[in-house]
C-alpha cells in the first residue's frame, strides 16, 4: 500500500468511526430529551413561542394607531401590511424552533469541571459528540416545527403562513439550517473560551441578544431603518431568520436566496476555522480539572 | 449558647437586614475574584436595555410615514414608553441584584441543594433566595435608574408635575421591589409543584416577557389576568402608570392590597409545597 | 449530660418512621424510552419503614448500613429536611418537619458529599455569614473559630478559597462551620468519606472531645466502622430501610472482644484434611473462618486460646501464627445476614432510654 493509499484508508476508517459515533450520540441525545414528558413539551414544543406572540400584540397596537380608520388591517408600516406582519410572526414561530440555541450545549461546564478529560484519551474526535447534539436538535425540531405548522394550518387556514412554492420552502429551509449550524459553531466557540475564562454564559446570552435583534426575531429587518437593514443583510442571522420567512412569503426570490447562500457559506467556513483554532489553542491551556 | 435569637418583629427585621448585609458582603468578595464575569454581566444587561430601546425607537419611527403621522402603543406615547422601559429596567436590575438565585431554583430542587437552608434558623425562602447578591445587578440598577431619570425629564412639566413624581416615584420603586419578590416566588412555586417540567422557567419567561410591554396592548381578559392573577403588571405597568398619572386615585390605592393578598397566598402555598421537596432522593 | 435541663428528655425520637417516594420505571433502549414517553409505569420505593429510635441528650449514635440502607434518608427526616411518609419524627420534642427557629438554632448538619460553605470564598467569609444567620456573639465567634481551627489544625487555611483546600481541610472547615453556633445536636452524614487516615483521626478526636466537654448529642453515619468505634457509644444498623440492630457499641464490641481470629500459616505443599481439622478444633468451640493455599483462619473464644494454640501446632505444619481481634465488620456482616434471614430487627443490649 502506498503512502497516499494508506492516508485515504485511514481517512475512510476515521470517517466510518465518526459516522457510527454520530449515530449513537444522536440516539443517546434523543433519549435524554424525552425523559420527562412535560419537560419535553415545554422545552421542545413551546420553546421560542413567547417573544413572537407578545410582539404580535405590540404590532397590533401600533398598526391600529397608525391606521386612519383605527383598523390595523388598513395600515402599512415600512412596506409591511398588518396581515403580512401576522404571517411573519407565524413564520418566526416555526423558524425560531429550528435555530440552534445555547441551551443544548454545556461544553463550557465540561471544560471548566474537567469532564472532557476522559474523552480526550478515547480514539475519536470529541467534536463528533458535540455535533451529535446539533443533529439530534435539528431532526427533532424539524419534526416538531412540521407538526406545529400542520396544526396551525388546520386551525387557521390561509391566515397562517403558507409557503408560496415548494422551491421557496426548500430555499428557506436550506438557509435556516445552514444559519443554525453557524449558530451552533458560534456557540461552540464561545463555550471553548471556558479554557481561559471562568464564566462564559453571559457571552452566550449576549450573542443570543445580538442574533435575535440582527436576525429579525423582534421585527422584520426590512422594516428597520435602511442603514440597519443593509448592514444586517451581510450577517448570517438575517439569512437564518428574517430572510427565509420573506422567501416563504414570496417577498424575496431566488436571487436573494443565492446571495444569502453565499454569505452564510462563507461565514460558516470562517466560523469553523475559528472553532478549530480556539479548540486547539484551548487544549494547550487545558489543565484537566479546570479550577 | 452565646446567641440571642430574634423574637420580636423589629428584632427579626434587624436579623434579616444583617443576613442580607452578610450576603451582600459575600457577593462583593466573590465578584472581586471574578472581574470578567462582573464586566460581562453589566454589559449583558446593558445590551438588553439598548436592544429594548432600539426596538421601540424603530417601532415608533415607523409612525412618521404612516397615515396618522405618529403612532402610540395603546395610548402610550414614545415619551411614556421611555418611562415604562425605565421601570422595566429598574425591575430587572432589582431582580438581578437580589433574586438571581431564582434562575437556579429548578436545578437546586433536583440536586437537593435546599438541604442546608432547611436546617438553618430562618425562613428557607429568605435564606435561599437572597444568597446570591449581585454587585453587577447593583451596577445595572444605577444604569437603569439613570435611564429612568432621563425618561422622566421628558414628561415632568408637560404631563406630570415634579411634585407628583417626587411622591409617586418612591412608591413605585417600593412596589416594584415588593412585586418582584412575590412574583419570583410564584415562578418557583410552579417549579416546586411540577418538578422536572421546566414549567417554572416557561412561566417565568412567558409572564416576564408579557410584563415588559404595557398591558393595554393585550385583550381585556388577558390584561386583567396580568393584573390580578399573576400580577406582573405590578412590576412595570402599574408603577409607570402611577408616575405618569394615568391611574385613578381609587385604583392606585386599592391595587397594592391585591398584591398583599397575592403575596400571602404565594407564601402559604410555597410552605405547603416544601413537603414535595424530596432532596434528590426520588 | 444535664445541661439545658433536658436530662430525662429524649432530644430525638422516631416512632414508626417510614419514607417512600414514587419514581418511574425506565426501560432501556430507544424503543423503551419511547414507550416510557407514551405510557410510563410508576414505582413506589420504600426507602425506610417502621423506624423506632429514641436518643437522649449527650448520646453519641453511630448509624451504619450499606449503600441504599436509608441512613441519609433517616438523617434528612430527623433534621426536618424532608417529611416522613408514615410515623412521627421529633427533635427537641417537636415535629421535625415543623421545627421553629429556636430549635433549628440548636441543630447542625454536616454532609460529607455536599458542601455547605461557599466554594469560591475563603472559609472565614462563610463563617461570618453563619455568625449572622445564627446571631452568634462576636466574642464567642472569635473564640470558637480560634479554638476549633487549632483543634483541627487548619488555623493557617482560614483565608484560602475553599476550592483550593484539600478534601480533608474542606471537611474540617465544614465541621467547624457546623459547630460555630454551639449546637446541642449534630448530624454528621459520612464526614470522613474519602479522607486520609490522619484527617480522619483528627476529626474523630475533635468529635469525641466536643461530645465529652460540651455534651453534644451527635448522630454519625459512616461506612467506616473505625469512625463509629472511636466516636460513638451506641450503634444503629440499617438494612434495606429497616432497623437491623440498635444497641450499645460496648456490648457489640464485647462480642468482638471475646473472639479471636487466628491466622495459621502452613506449608502449601502439605495437604490438609479440612473436615478432620474442623472436627478436631470444634472440641475447643472453634470454627474455620477462612482458607487459602498457605493459611487457615480459625475463630475461637479468647478464653480457649491457650488450649487451642498448642493443639493447632499438633494438627498442622505451622510455619507462623498470628492472633487478632475479630474485625467488627465481620460481625456487622453477620447482623445483615441474620436480618435478611429473620426479616426483623435484632435487639442488642440497648443503653438506658434507647428503644427499638
Amino acid at each position: 500500500m502506498t503512502r497516499a493509499e494508506a492516508k485515504v484508508s485511514s481517512w475512510e476508517s476515521d470517517a466510518r468511526t465518526d459516522l457510527a459515533l454520530l449515530v449513537k450520540t444522536v440516539g443517546y441525545e434523543f433519549r435524554k430529551r424525552i425523559q420527562f414528558r412535560t419537560g419535553f413539551f415545554v422545552r421542545e414544543v413551546l420553546n421560542g413561542m413567547v417573544q413572537p406572540l407578545v410582539m404580535l400584540f405590540v404590532f397590533a397596537a401600533i398598526y391600529r394607531s397608525a391606521s386612519a380608520s383605527g383598523d390595523a388591517a388598513d395600515a402599512t408600516l415600512g412596506s409591511w401590511q398588518y396581515s403580512e406582519i401576522v404571517r411573519y410572526v407565524a413564520g418566526l414561530l416555526i423558524v425560531m424552533k429550528l435555530v440552534f440555541n445555547a441551551r443544548g450545549l454545556d461544553l463550557s461546564a465540561e471544560i471548566f469541571e474537567g469532564r472532557i478529560t476522559k474523552y480526550l484519551t478515547m480514539p475519536f474526535r470529541y467534536f463528533v459528540l458535540i455535533q451529535g447534539r446539533f443533529v439530534q436538535f435539528t431532526i427533532m425540531q424539524v419534526v416538531v416545527a412540521t407538526l406545529v405548522w400542520c396544526l396551525a394550518y388546520a386551525l387557521m387556514g390561509d391566515r397562517w403562513l403558507v409557503p408560496v412554492s415548494w422551491l421557496a420552502t426548500g430555499q428557506a429551509l436550506t438557509l435556516v439550517l445552514l444559519g443554525s449550524y453557524c449558530c451552533f459553531l458560534l456557540t461552540v466557540i464561545l463555550n471553548t473560551l471556558a479554557f481561559w475564562l471562568d464564566v462564559v454564559w453571559s457571552l452566550l446570552v449576549m450573542a443570543w441578544f445580538v442574533i435575535s435583534f440582527v436576525g429579525g426575531a423582534i421585527m422584520p429587518v426590512s422594516q428597520m431603518p435602511v442603514w440597519a437593514s443593509s448592514a444586517f443583510s451581510w450577517l448570517f442571522p438575517y439569512w437564518m431568520i428574517s430572510a427565509p420567512i420573506e422567501i416563504l412569503m414570496g417577498r424575496l426570490g431566488t436571487d436573494a436566496f443565492l446571495r444569502g447562500l453565499a454569505i452564510v457559506t462563507v461565514q460558516l467556513v470562517l466560523l469553523d476555522a475559528l472553532r478549530r483554532f480556539t479548540w486547539r489553542r484551548g487544549l494547550a491551556h487545558y489543565v484537566g480539572a479546570g479550577m | 449558647m452565646g446567641q440571642q435569637r430574634p423574637s420580636s418583629l423589629p428584632e427579626r427585621l434587624q436579623w434579616g437586614l444583617r443576613v442580607m448585609r452578610a450576603y451582600a458582603r459575600i457577593g462583593w468578595v466573590r465578584k472581586s475574584q471574578f472581574r470578567w464575569e462582573f464586566f460581562n454581566q453589566v454589559l449583558m444587561d446593558s445590551l438588553f436595555y439598548v436592544s429594548s430601546i432600539a426596538t421601540f425607537t424603530m417601532l415608533y419611527a415607523l409612525g412618521d410615514d404612516s397615515a396618522s403621522g405618529a403612532v402610540s402603543l395603546a395610548g402610550w406615547s414614545f415619551a411614556d414608553m421611555k418611562v415604562f422601559l425605565g421601570m422595566t429596567f429598574v425591575a430587572d436590575a432589582l431582580m438581578m441584584t437580589f433574586l438571581g438565585q431564582q434562575w437556579h431554583f429548578g436545578g437546586d430542587l433536583k440536586n437537593g441543594a435546599l438541604d442546608s437552608f432547611r436546617v438553618r434558623p430562618g425562613p428557607t425562602a429568605f435564606l435561599y433566595f437572597y444568597q446570591r447578591f449581585s454587585p453587577e445587578g447593583l451596577t445595572n440598577l444605577l444604569i437603569a435608574s439613570g435611564w429612568l431619570v432621563y425618561a422622566l425629564s421628558g414628561v415632568v412639566g408637560h404631563q406630570v408635575s415634579g411634585w407628583h413624581v417626587a411622591w409617586a416615584l418612591p412608591c413605585a420603586i417600593g412596589l416594584i421591589a415588593f412585586a418582584q419578590v412575590f412574583v419570583s416566588l410564584f415562578y418557583c412555586l410552579v417549579e416546586l409543584w411540577l418538578m422536572n417540567s421546566d414549567l417554572g422557567q416557561l412561566s417565568s419567561q412567558l409572564f416576564t416577557t408579557m410584563g415588559e410591554r404595557p398591558i393595554d396592548v393585550y385583550p381585556s381578559p388577558m390584561a386583567r389576568f396580568l393584573l390580578y392573577v399573576v400580577p406582573v403588571a405590578a412590576v412595570s405597568w402599574f408603577p409607570s402608570s402611577l408616575v405618569l398619572g394615568k391611574l385613578s386615585g381609587g385604583f392606585a390605592l386599592a391595587y397594592p392590597l391585591v398584591l398583599v393578598v397575592f403575596a400571602l397566598i404565594v407564601v402559604r402555598i410555597f410552605r405547603i409545597g416544601l413537603r414535595r421537596y424530596d432532596s434528590a432522593m426520588g | 449530660m444535664n445541661a439545658g435541663g433536658e436530662t430525662d428528655a429524649y432530644v430525638l425520637e422516631a416512632h414508626g418512621v417510614g419514607k417512600s417516594f414514587t419514581t418511574f420505571e425506565r426501560q432501556p433502549g430507544f424503543l423503551g424510552v419511547l414507550k416510557n414517553f407514551v405510557a410510563r409505569k410508576s414505582v413506589v420505593v420504600d426507602a425506610l419503614s417502621g423506624i423506632d429510635l429514641t436518643v437522649r441528650r449527650g448520646e453519641t449514635v453511630g448509624l451504619i448500613g450499606a449503600n441504599g440502607a436509608g441512613k441519609t434518608t433517616l438523617v434528612k427526616i430527623l433534621t426536618g429536611i424532608v417529611p416522613a411518609t408514615t410515623g412521627a419524627a421529633r427533635l427537641f420534642g417537636r415535629d421535625s418537619f415543623h421545627l421553629r427557629n429556636q430549635e433549628k438554632a440548636r441543630l447542625a448538619l454536616v454532609m460529607g458529599q455536599k458542601s455547605q460553605l461557599w466554594w469560591d470564598l475563603p472559609p472565614i467569609d462563610s463563617f461570618k455569614l453563619l455568625k449572622e444567620i445564627y446571631s452568634i456573639e462576636t466574642v464567642d465567634f472569635d473564640r470558637r473559630v480560634a479554638e476549633y481551627t487549632k483543634m483541627l489544625d487548619v488555623e493557617d487555611r482560614l483565608k484560602i478559597q475553599l476550592r483550593q483546600l484539600s478534601l480533608g481541610q474542606r471537611m474540617k472547615m465544614e465541621i467547624i462551620g457546623a459547630f460555630l453556633h454551639d449546637p446541642d445536636v449534630v448530624f454528621l452524614d459520612e464526614p470522613t468519606i474519602g479522607l486520609d487516615l490522619v484527617s480522619r483521626e483528627v476529626i474523630r478526636q475533635f468529635l469525641v472531645r466536643l461530645a465529652e466537654e460540651r455534651g453534644v448529642t451527635f448522630m454519625l453515619t459512616s461506612h467506616d466502622l473505625e469512625d463509629i468505634e472511636e466516636t460513638c457509644k451506641r450503634i444503629v444498623v440499617l438494612d434495606g430501610g429497616r432497623m437491623a440492630f440498635d444497641g450499645d457499641l460496648a456490648a457489640l464490641s464485647a462480642q468482638v472482644m471475646g473472639k479471636r481470629a487466628i491466622e495459621v500459616h502452613v506449608d502449601p505443599h502439605t495437604p490438609i484434611d479440612e473436615s478432620a481439622l474442623s472436627r478436631d478444633i470444634a472440641a475447643f468451640g472453634a470454627v474455620v473462618a477462612g482458607r487459602s493455599v498457605a493459611a487457615v483462619t480459625v475463630v475461637v473464644d479468647a478464653a480457649r486460646l491457650p488450649e487451642l494454640v498448642p493443639a493447632l501446632f499438633q494438627l498442622l505444619q505451622v510455619r507462623d501464627l498470628s492472633v487478632e481481634r475479630q474485625p467488627l465488620e465481620l460481625l456487622v456482616r453477620e447482623i445483615y445476614r441474620r436480618s435478611d434471614r429473620e426479616g426483623s430487627s435484632i435487639a442488642g443490649s440497648r443503653p438506658e432510654g434507647a428503644s427499638v
